[in-house]
């Protein structure tokens, strides 16, 4: 049977579930042999893969990369921290803060829609702009969103403790949230992808000439893709602030971004492509990480290499860029994928029943 | 001044990349289910007029009114879902999209039901559709893309159709084919706004046919009073005083 007959949802629902499919795999393999260091690289795996996704949302049908969405995971984050950590740990916190959060302490459901409400409203107000941008001025005005919001929250000592950590965050983030979530994610992600409006936005961002003669609003789509992934980023930044039980500024800056951008790049310009990059991503930097408290090659010593994981993502995304620039994927989506691999061994089967034949 | 059925009419439009006019004072204007020729030597502002019409060239000056609205100042995508189908010159299919996928991006305006119906009646007179509807669009040849391209433009049963030199670049007998094509969607009582190197087929097929030279008009009127000699005068820029 086909599976890329019939209506694109039905394509996109089918595609969805054959990606969860393979992320639940690798969850019930990390949770049945894992060591529990192994069980926290999978939870920052699934909380990255959802802001991976997020980015990819805008990022992979645009065909512009964005730098800031870190400040998005930033809004998710503050904003669900904010209302659900003790109301006493807040009184010596940030005693100055306004008495609806200080006093606030609610579920982490309401909590994380309080800071996904925040990023979408910014992303709504801000997005007119940016998304007029492309190329090189989209990326660098979006790196500037990113800085600002870093210095906002350095500086509002009364809210956020500055560049200090805010702590006390109810570690609420399980796994069961991190996949059901992750679920949700996926589903939008490609239905958004798929539909008229995704559709027409790749296709704007090959030919944007084309893609206007065929009757895209690239300014509407793009607005469309800016603040559904805001909103998605902002869900993967509540989660990691209520799985890590502590954040700051800092973890909203240059080193997460280019984490997730790398991820991205690596992966290729589909959702399946943002999943294999952060996959390919997490397992690399845990490598590195290890490396980094010292290793050996033949008779070269090297005690310590702080840095080693930056240099070495540094050099991937300059390797993808010119070796394979569309990404590990490409465009292609996992029921694509599959769908060209049958064809193609169908193909071999006929010409070596030919080859045979003569 | 519309006359009664006009569909377009174009008023005085001139079409300026900084200092080049491409394009100088054109007055058209094309009726409900004609066929009409646009013809003229490389250079003479035909693909420029094409774009103008759906914003996509800068226009200068003039004014156009499409079914009865002004859509002069109106954003291509806006001029494209009030029923203005363009299939650009080079054909312009997204090559990394399935032929499906690049149908889909013709029906922006349309429901998936409308959709499917649409289609499905498209793929009959365009087979190619449904055969390799999931092969990337870049894999097929030249012929078939024109046809994908064609078809798509049809998906959102525009009131007019601009095509854009169809047949550039196509091997003759490929040729022939979209010329019957063209001659079926002119059956179908189609209209449509034709832009041809090939003068002598496309007088073949048309009703009325206009003639620019130099981003001028030169000359204008049925297919059929235009011949070999009119043609190559106006052509030259020898204007027509008759």
């Amino acid at each position: 049977m086909n599976m890329l007959a019939g209506k694109w949802w039905k394509q996109s629902l089918v595609g969805s579930a054959l990606l969860l499919a393979i992320v639940l795999v690798i969850v019930a393999i990390v949770a049945l042999a894992g060591s529990t260091t192994d069980m926290r690289i999978l939870m920052v795996f699934l909380i990255n893969v959802i802001a991976a996704i997020s980015l990819q949302t805008y990022a992979g049908n645009s065909g512009n990369i964005s730098f800031g969405h870190v400040g998005f995971m930033a809004f998710g984050a503050y904003g669900s921290a904010l209302f659900t950590a003790d109301p006493a740990i807040k009184a010596i916190g940030i005693p100055n803060a306004p008495a609806f959060i200080r006093e606030a302490a609610i579920g982490f459901l309401p909590a994380m829609l309080i800071g996904t409400a925040v990023a979408v409203v910014v992303a709504a107000a801000i997005g007119r702009v940016f998304v007029r941008l492309s190329g090189a001025a989209a990326a660098v005005a979006t790196l500037g969103f990113m800085v600002i919001i870093y210095t906002l929250l350095s500086n509002a000592e009364e809210l956020t403790r500055g560049s200090k950590a805010f702590s006390g965050i109810p570690e609420y983030t399980t796994l069961g949230w991190c996949v059901a979530l992750l679920a949700l994610t996926i589903v939008v992600a490609r239905l958004l992808r798929d539909s008229n409006t995704g559709l027409g936005l790749r296709a704007c961002a090959d030919d944007p000439i084309a893609g206007q003669a065929a009757g895209v609003d690239i300014l509407n789509s793009r607005y469309v893709m800016w603040v559904a992934s805001a909103a998605g980023a902002a869900i993967a930044g509540a989660l990691y602030a209520h799985y890590i039980g502590a954040i700051l500024p800092k973890a909203f800056h240059f080193e997460l971004t280019f984490v997730l951008v790398t991820m991205v790049i690596v992966g290729g310009r589909s959702i399946t492509g943002a999943v294999a990059g952060a996959a390919l991503i997490t397992i690399l930097a845990e490598v590195l990480r290890r490396l980094e408290n010292g290793f050996s090659i033949g008779s070269i010593n090297l005690s310590e290499a702080p840095g080693l994981t930056t240099a070495v993502l540094a050099l991937l995304i300059v390797a993808t860029l010119t070796i394979r620039p569309q990404g590990l994927v490409s465009r292609w989506e996992v029921e694509e994928l599959l769908h060209r691999w049958q064809f193609r061994q169908k193909e071999h089967a006929s010409v070596r029943a030919e080859e045979n034949h003569v | 001044m519309a006359t009664q059925g006009a569909i377009l009419s174009i008023a005085g439009l001139s079409v300026s990349y900084g200092t080049v006019h491409a394009v100088r004072q054109l007055d058209m204007e094309i009726s409900e289910g004609e066929t009409v020729v646009l013809l003229g030597a490389n250079g003479a502002g035909k693909s420029s007029t094409l774009n103008a019409i759906v914003g996509l060239a800068p226009r200068s000056g003039g004014r156009l009114v499409f079914a009865g609205e002004d859509i002069t100042r109106k954003p291509t995508e806006a001029i494209i879902r009030s029923g203005l189908a363009l299939v650009p010159e080079g054909r312009r299919l997204f090559s990394n999209m399935t032929v499906r996928e690049n149908l889909r991006l013709g029906a922006a305006a349309l429901s998936t039901v409308e959709f499917d119906r649409e289609r499905q009646a498209l793929e009959d007179m365009f087979p190619i559709t449904r055969r390799r509807a999931h092969e990337q669009a870049g894999l097929l040849s030249g012929g078939e893309q024109q046809q994908v391209a064609i078809a798509r433009a049809l998906l959102a049963r525009p009131k007019l159709l601009l095509l854009d030199e169809p047949s550039l670049g196509l091997a003759p007998i490929i040729v022939n084919t979209i010329f019957e094509i063209i001659a079926e969607l002119k059956r179908r009582k189609v209209t449509i706004l034709l832009v041809e190197q090939n003068a002598e087929r496309a007088l073949s097929i048309a009703d009325r046919a206009y003639v620019l030279a130099q981003g001028r008009l030169e000359l204008s009127g049925a297919a059929g009073s235009i011949n070999a000699t009119t043609l190559e005068k106006a052509y030259l820029g020898e204007r027509e005083h008759a």
